[in-house]
């Protein structure tokens, strides 16, 4: 029972252990607090920021560039999935661009972006968007091909045409595919809207973080990524997850 | 044989709109440069000796990063495969850590370890150790328990069991694992690079960027991309290759 | 004597050979008339073709030689728009519920009537009534086959081409599932073709049991099963006449799989 209780608690004993190691360390010399910062303080910071709403429109700046780059990602990428199916010839013709879009992660593609766009909304909507395309066509691509031969045979036989086979059985089965990527790449997504705020923005959660990485004010690049990191596990927990989980009802295996 | 002609003649196609795209009056060539600047730009680098030493310092950061990620990211894993408590105390910690924005955490780092190699490093080491953790845990948990059941009734323990049953059991997904490890390493040293650094290509790139020189970005970049592709392709064969003689052909 | 329903004239198919694979021959030189109104079971060693035959007959595979016709049109390719076809494997839309399922049929022929009420009788005719907002993995397999069942009858097909469609049940649903069959079939006149690889369920349900030879798949013999109807598939297999024509089909058989048996040794060994 009390072993069962303490198993159950000891990840936060974990976190616990960090930050009073971490507190320590500050305390005894052994690091600087001036590049280090302190628990207390950033969590001083946390809710000062919180308190006076600070916070909010930084926020609202990465969530509407990952929104907007999401959405538009997503779109793009089922639509050149299901080109590439229906139309074989284009996607073999265009396999060395696929290869080469999944090489890498797309973050590194940032400064080009901000060069391109510039420092405002543009340049991270377009590389949120290639980040999502990437990740979702690659995964409907494999889904698409993995749609069960014989319930095509079946829906087939019992009449279904082309349209009726893409609306009843490629659709709904993509779906599936395209939620699952959706949590693979909100990750991703996050990261790469903040990587290129970082190289280039006024306003957003990387902004907070340049900031305090050019004013060394370690306070500020951990809480801002406090913010960053909440926001990405919130969106994971709330939205993402049970919507997989939703969807995944008829995925027994 | 035709696809291969049919794709390179696609490539050489776009490389042309992209050279002649300015004379239409379309695209400025500030903004797009042209492969033949580009082109000459890289080879400029290359001339002057520059380019190899910086490519050698992103790739020293890399595989330092790689090394040490890899070894820590396989003894956690080996823990938390083997060890029911410790999988109790650290995977949640594990899962939540993985799905936050890592990269992000390069000023974090670069204010810690300074502008050399070493904050690189760190960075590198902190995305490959997540890759190496679960590759090596999702091993050790996947596939049948009754392989390694029987094995225990037949006598197996310690570590003939661990080098005869899991860690073979665990072989593909080490070997995926580490081969998108190595790609995510270089693009990390890199991304380091970007936040701050005197060296490598992605101080090169970001130099670039900058200067508002469109062409030694495009330059930085193609050898950044040139690298990792051929990495990745590479690293591919051999896991191909690999799985092949131990008849787990078409797996990966 | 009248024209067959359908009729199979020297069809062979073969396979070409792909990357790293040689060529095939599935089936060579099949003969087969099928009346209309009967139940034909194909019994087979594994791997002669049998639901090559079936693809074929549905028009989702064509034969590279010889010809079939149905009901005196030549099928190669194209699907037919009388034809109902039950899979081995599941083959349920899994995002569906058991209701829209049953519907599906409808909406793809662009058929009239009230699909609801429609699927709804069907779906009580298998005893499923009640179960209309499930969705598929939430049965069991037994009542899975009930609802593709039901699909395939919801939209009145004159051929019902069924490949081993209760091999992965129990033995007890199994004979349910053969019993609920046959007084489906009897109650709505169906031409059935029934592949399966047990003699005994071949026996118990057909009129007419055709025996194949192993790879490639020709007809070897076809025996007559002259059995009373209606039959109850638990009782017949006691009736003497049952266990005769058992022990004569399976002289038949009994060589055939023998043959599938060493072909397959030596494509492992050779």
């Amino acid at each position: 029972m009390v072993s069962r209780r303490l198993s159950a608690a000891s990840p936060a004993l974990v976190v616990l252990a960090l930050l009073l190691a971490w507190d320590f360390a500050t305390r005894f010399g052994l690091a600087d607090p001036r590049y280090l910062s302190r628990p207390l303080d950033v969590a001083a910071l946390v809710w000062q920021w919180t308190r006076t709403g600070y916070i909010v429109p930084r926020m609202l700046a990465t969530f509407s560039e990952v929104g907007i780059g999401y959405v538009g990602g997503t779109l793009a990428g089922m639509a050149v999935a299901f080109l590439f199916f229906f139309v074989p010839r284009v996607a073999e013709l265009c396999d060395p661009l696929v290869v080469l879009l999944n090489a890498a992660p797309r973050a590194i593609l940032a400064p080009f972006a901000v060069l391109l766009f510039g420092i405002g909304l543009g340049s991270k909507v377009a590389l949120v968007m290639l980040v999502v395309f990437a990740i979702t066509l690659l995964s409907l691509s494999t889904g698409l091909k993995e749609v069960d031969r014989t319930i095509v045979d079946n829906a087939r036989v019992m009449g279904a045409g082309r349209a009726d086979l893409t609306r009843h059985v490629y659709l709904p089965a993509a779906l599936v595919w395209v939620v699952s990527a959706m949590r693979i790449s909100i990750g991703q997504a996050f990261t790469a809207a903040i990587v290129c705020e970082l190289l280039g923005s006024t306003d957003g959660l990387g902004w907070i973080i340049a900031a305090g990485q050019s004013a060394v004010k370690p306070d500020w690049i951990m809480t801002g990524l406090f913010f960053a990191s909440v926001i990405v596990l919130l969106v994971d927990i709330v939205i993402l997850a049970p919507l997989e989980r939703r969807g995944s009802h008829w995925l027994v295996f | 044989m035709r696809a291969l002609i049919e794709r390179l003649l696609l490539v050489v196609a776009l490389l042309l709109i992209w050279q002649f795209l300015p004379l239409t009056g379309l695209a400025d060539p500030f903004f797009i440069s042209s492969p033949a600047q580009v082109a000459d730009q890289i080879w400029q680098w290359g001339a002057g000796g520059d380019l190899l030493g910086h490519i050698l310092t992103t790739s020293g950061e890399a595989l330092a990063g790689l090394l040490i990620g890899a070894v820590f990211g396989a003894g956690f894993g080996l823990l938390c495969g083997l060890h029911p408590a410790a999988q109790k105390a650290l995977l949640p910690l594990m899962t939540v850590s993985n799905a936050l924005p890592r990269l992000a955490f390069a000023p974090l780092l670069i204010a810690w370890f300074g502008f050399g190699p070493s904050s690189k490093i760190a960075l590198s080491a902190s995305v490959v150790f997540f890759f190496i953790f679960f590759g090596v845990y999702s091993g050790l948990r996947s596939g049948s328990r009754l392989l390694v059941a029987n094995a225990r009734v037949m006598g197996g323990r310690g570590a003939a069991l661990l080098w005869h049953v899991h860690l073979p059991k665990a072989f593909l997904w080490i070997v995926a694992s580490l081969r998108l490890a190595v790609g995510y390493a270089f693009a990390a040293a890199v991304i380091g690079e970007y936040l701050g650094a005197d060296r490598g290509l992605g101080y090169l790139i970001v130099y670039g960027k900058e200067m508002l020189d469109m062409t030694q970005v495009f330059a930085g970049m193609t050898v950044v991309v040139t690298i990792v592709g051929v990495l990745d392709v590479g690293l591919r064969r051999l896991a191909r290759a690999g799985s092949r003689w131990r008849g787990l052909e078409g797996r990966l | 004597m009248t024209e067959p329903l359908i009729s199979l004239r020297g069809v062979a198919r073969r396979y070409p050979a792909s990357k790293g694979k040689s060529s095939f021959t599935a089936v060579q030189g099949i003969d087969l008339d099928i009346a209309e109104g009967s139940f034909v079971a194909v019994v087979g060693p594994s791997g002669c073709g049998k639901s090559t035959i079936l693809n074929m007959i549905a028009g989702l595979d064509a034969p590279s030689e010889g010809r079939i016709t149905v009901a005196g049109e030549t099928v190669s390719g194209q699907l037919r728009n009388d034809v109902g076809y039950l899979f081995q494997k599941d083959a349920l839309l899994p995002w569906k519920t058991v209701q829209a399922n049953v519907e599906l049929p409808l909406v793809f022929r662009r058929l009239g009537g009230d699909h609801r009420q429609i699927a709804r009788e069907w779906l009580a005719r298998v005893g499923l009534a009640g179960f209309e907002t499930n969705f598929p993995h939430q049965l069991s397999g037994g009542m899975r086959k009930r609802v593709a069942l039901a699909a395939t009858f919801v939209y009145g097909p004159r051929i019902l081409l069924m490949d081993e469609p209760f091999s992965a049940l129990d033995v007890q649903t199994r004979n349910m599932m053969e019993n609920e069959l046959l007084e489906l079939w009897q109650q709505n006149n169906k031409t059935v073709v029934f592949v399966t690889h047990d003699l005994e369920e071949a026996i118990a349900l057909a009129d007419h049991v055709v025996v194949l030879t192993a790879n490639p798949g020709r007809v070897k013999k076809r025996f007559r099963v002259t059995l009373d109807r209606p039959r109850n598939v638990n009782d017949i297999r006691f009736d003497d006449r049952f266990r005769d024509l058992h022990a004569e089909i399976w002289e038949a058989l009994r060589e055939e799989v023998a043959r599938s048996y060493a072909l397959q040794r030596e494509l492992v060994h050779g």
